[in-house]
């Protein structure tokens, strides 16, 4: 309701402004309102829908085609443009059907051309459309500012349509199925939204009031040909002032469209060679450090210090508190795995050097914690593994050590230098090798490139030579196979080549992310057998791994994890014994 | 045979179309960035190689050099310093952002070298190539000649060298090169860079052939946009293949349905293309 009065209020002051300005303020302000309708039809299929359309200058110019052309063959004014504006509906709709199951890039490119097709269309069609030389539009019989009076309404009662139409349809199930496209088509698609459909909606509304804009256009400059029409500044503009003034929003295309004209004006009459690049200048600017655009900045800036009070907001940090009560609770609950004062790692840790401690780590996506407060060490040489069920944070925790996901707190020492804030690089150079769950091979590399780009960091050509030759030892298979795709390769020959390639780094510790998911077990038998003279060959292992049997019988030590936390760390053996872990992990009571 | 003719016309210009694609093509697979500057890149290029033979008498084809270490350092210190900050960002607004660079970079040569459309004459053409019924301008076979060899360079590079490997490797799985120790942030700008350096590489070819203007920064974009999606996205093959493909196309078109019409031709090509099979025509997805 409240955006409602807005837009009347608006409206009705904008009314008023013929009585009040110049003819040159009302030619601004009739751009104004144009832009504004061709920033927020874009919004429609941008914004709403995420797909980055240049469309928008072909409908102009196919608008104003369509009614310059009407009009020469006696069809009345008004008449002329709502055809105009039909016409541009059917268009986008049939256009929509063509183009619209393209994402990405390749719609953007889609969309771009067709504005390119219809000027060279209008170019080849002289007899009909005046070709090159443009086409001119019947005179209308009265004075300059009546003209400039009729047309700044026109556009302005366009706008106010386009406007009306943003509103009823931002509360509609279009728009929300049009935000579930934008936030995950494929799971909009599974809610059984017709994103089809849906799309192809978007995209005709995104045409139809761009039509009969480009119609006013047409009879207001009296004259049009297919540079002006159709220039692809037409397509961009409505996007920048929507970027300006935010993506999504309501008043923002309109907010975007008076800034940028404005500036237009004020500015580029003063630098006319360098208008293009100022306004490139202006993008630049504003993609890089206006993202959300100016209604966010002025949300964040103003809004949110009024409401929430002042910055470290304390609303997040009760609610993490509460979560924490809650984590503490659940934690409880799990009965049987927990032990009062369970031993700390440095006093099971042998006398060996440590090769990586981590204390106290924190860390999680966005908002959504995962690990709290990890302890966890491994010493130089030592096979440690970590276990626990589906989401416990045990990917999330090497991700971490190798510098794929910054933490939000504690520490992570490598031969005790603080490597907290190192990058993956960094780490590889400090001898962390880390094999990625899912192995993560170069699918469409050979084998052999594969092994060698886990050398990457290497510049001892040599050596690394010897190394490849070493692997083909290792795993004999791969020497056979070194010129195939890695992609080709089964399931467990992927997870020697992911263990080769990590070895290549010349580790002195191998962060392996679930050896035997998914393999057969003789495989894994193999692989098992391969790990552990890999680790007697001096090279320290932490293992993930959901076969808590096999784990447990590789490593000497264990630590398990469960939500986030670390709950236990003991001696295999006596793991292998304990009965929670039998219930919880085996199934053995 | 006219027709013969007709097909040598379009394989030379075919060799010329897959230079100018295969750099957009390798920033476009590897970052995930359409770069709009492309096409000026390219008339850069023809500019750094026109000064050069008008005021040292350099040839156009050593300025291969010159114009292509030029536009590597331009792509590289725009890559590292201000797209690298958006580069995970989506489609519209990494898209938005090289059209911006574009509007600032086309105007400021508009402005530096006007409109105008100048042209290389070389003082010591060729001459003309004689095979059978089919005559060909020697300067053109030489160009194209330059062109597919540097493509395959680039080819050679990609597979061959460690470089080569990681750029392969961040197109593929940028986590996972992440964790072989590649800086990524660096690998994109060297990428973006050695699509600059092709861009400006065939520019310098171009400029004996086509006239130079800033003007005609969107058509080289258009082309580059043609043979990326006839060939398929981000590989080098499918780059010469689409180039070659299009240059014939190109060159029936025009004289069957005359030379202004063959443009929409190979943009209605386009269309069609995305339509029936968005992944190009060679399908499967690239190895380079």
């Amino acid at each position: 309701m409240k955006t409602w009065i807005v837009v009347a209020v608006l409206a009705v002051l904008l009314a008023a402004l013929p009585l009040v300005g110049s003819n040159y303020l009302l030619r601004i302000a009739t751009t104004v309102c144009m832009y504004t309708v061709m920033a927020q039809s874009w919004n429609f299929i941008g914004g709403l829908a995420g797909y980055p359309s240049f469309a928008t200058a072909a409908f102009f110019g196919f608008g104003a085609y369509t009614s310059a052309i009407l009009q020469n063959h006696a069809t009345p004014m008004v008449l002329g443009w709502g055809s105009a504006g039909l016409a541009a509906l059917l268009f986008a709709a049939f256009l929509g059907g063509a183009i619209l199951h393209l994402r990405g890039h390749y719609f953007a490119i889609a969309s771009l051309i067709i504005a390119e097709m219809l000027r060279e269309i209008v170019n080849t069609l002289p007899d009909f459309t005046g070709g090159g030389k443009g086409l001119s539009l019947p005179f209308l019989r009265f004075s300059v500012t009546a003209q400039a009076q009729f047309f700044f309404y026109a556009m302005l009662a366009l706008a106010i349509l386009c406007m009306a139409a943003a509103i009823i349809i931002q509360h509609s199930k279009l728009g929300f199925g049009l935000r579930c496209i934008q936030q995950n088509e494929d799971a909009a698609n599974m809610l059984g939204i017709n994103t089809y459909g849906y799309k192809t909606a978007a995209f005709s509304l995104s045409a139809v009031f761009v039509g009969v804009a480009g119609a006013i256009y047409a009879s207001w400059v009296n004259y049009i040909d297919p540079p002006d029409v159709f220039d692809i500044l037409l397509a961009v503009k409505p996007m920048v002032m929507v970027l300006l003034g935010g993506l999504g929003t309501i008043f923002g295309p309109a907010l975007g469209a008076v800034i940028l004209l404005t500036f237009e004006e004020l500015v580029w009459r003063s630098f006319l060679t360098l208008h293009a690049a100022a306004l490139g200048g202006i993008i630049v600017i504003l993609v890089l450090f206006l993202p959300n655009g100016i209604l966010a900045l002025i949300r964040e800036r103003f809004l949110d210090s009024a409401i929430r009070g002042s910055a470290p907001r304390p609303v997040d940090r009760a609610s993490r508190a509460a979560r924490d009560r809650e984590q503490q609770a659940s934690d409880r609950s799990l009965a049987g795995l927990e032990l009062p004062g369970f031993p700390s790692t440095a006093s099971i840790v042998t006398a060996r050097a440590s090769k990586l401690a981590i204390a106290g780590l924190q860390a999680g996506y966005g908002d959504v914690q995962v690990l709290w407060d990890v302890t966890l060490e491994v010493a130089t040489g030592e096979l440690v593994c970590l276990i626990g069920s589906n989401g416990a944070g045990k990917t999330t925790l090497m991700r971490c050590i190798s510098g794929l996901l910054p933490i939000s707190a504690g520490e992570i020492l490598v031969d005790g230098r603080n490597m907290t804030r190192a990058t993956p690089a960094d780490l590889v150079r400090a001898g962390i090798a880390h094999v990625p769950e899912g192995r993560r091979l170069f699918s469409a590399m050979s084998v052999r490139d594969n092994l060698l780009m886990g050398g990457y960091l290497r510049d001892d050509k040599e050596r690394t030579a010897d190394d490849l030759e070493r692997i083909y030892a290792v795993f004999p298979i791969l020497a056979e196979r070194q010129r195939q795709d890695a992609g080709t390769l089964s399931g467990g020959e992927q997870q020697m080549c992911a263990i080769g390639r990590g070895l290549m780094a010349r580790p002195s510790l191998l962060l392996i992310d679930e050896l035997s998911l998914g393999l057969a077990p003789r495989m894994v038998e193999l692989l098992s057998e391969r790990l552990r003279e890999i680790n007697r060959s001096g090279v320290a292992v932490l293992l993930v791994e959901q076969d808590v049997m096999n784990a447990l019988e590789l490593a000497a030590r264990a630590y398990v994890i469960d939500r986030g936390r670390v709950t236990k760390v003991s001696a295999s053996t006596s793991l292998a014994s304990d009965p929670a872990i039998r219930e919880a992990y085996m199934g053995i009571a | 045979m006219i027709y013969l003719q007709i097909a040598a016309n379009g394989l030379v210009l075919g060799g010329l179309y897959a230079c100018i694609a295969v750099g957009f093509s390798l920033v476009w697979g590897v970052l995930n960035v359409i770069n709009i500057l492309h096409g000026t890149f390219i008339v850069l290029g023809s500019y750094v190689a026109y000064f050069a033979y008008v005021h040292l008498g350099i040839h156009p084809f050593v300025s291969i050099a010159i114009a292509g270490g030029v536009l590597y350092a331009l792509g590289h210190v725009l890559q590292a310093g201000i797209i690298n900050r958006v580069v995970a960002a989506p489609v519209l607004i990494t898209l938005t952002l090289t059209f911006g660079l574009d509007l600032i970079l086309n105007n400021t040569m508009l402005v530096a070298f006007t409109a105008d459309y100048r042209g290389i004459t070389l003082a010591h053409p060729l001459g003309s190539l004689e095979i059978g019924p089919v005559f060909l301008p020697g300067d053109r076979v030489a160009a194209m000649a330059l062109a597919i060899l540097l493509t395959l360079l680039l080819y050679r590079l990609l597979r061959d060298s460690s470089i080569g490997r990681a750029i392969v490797a961040v197109r593929m799985d940028r986590e996972a090169a992440a964790l072989m120790g590649v800086d990524i942030k660096g690998i994109n700008a060297i990428t973006f860079g050695i699509g600059a350096f092709m861009a400006g590489a065939a520019g310098a070819l171009l400029s004996i052939i086509f006239p130079i203007s800033p003007l005609n920064s969107q058509v080289f974009l258009g082309k580059a946009f043609v043979v990326c999606v006839l060939g398929g996205l981000g590989s080098v093959p499918g780059a010469l293949y689409g180039g070659l493909v299009l240059g014939v196309i190109e060159s029936f078109g025009s004289y069957w349905i005359g030379a202004e019409r063959a443009v929409t031709l190979s943009f209605a090509l386009l269309l069609l293309v995305l339509f029936v099979r968005p992944s190009g025509l060679t399908g499967r997805r690239g190895y380079e």
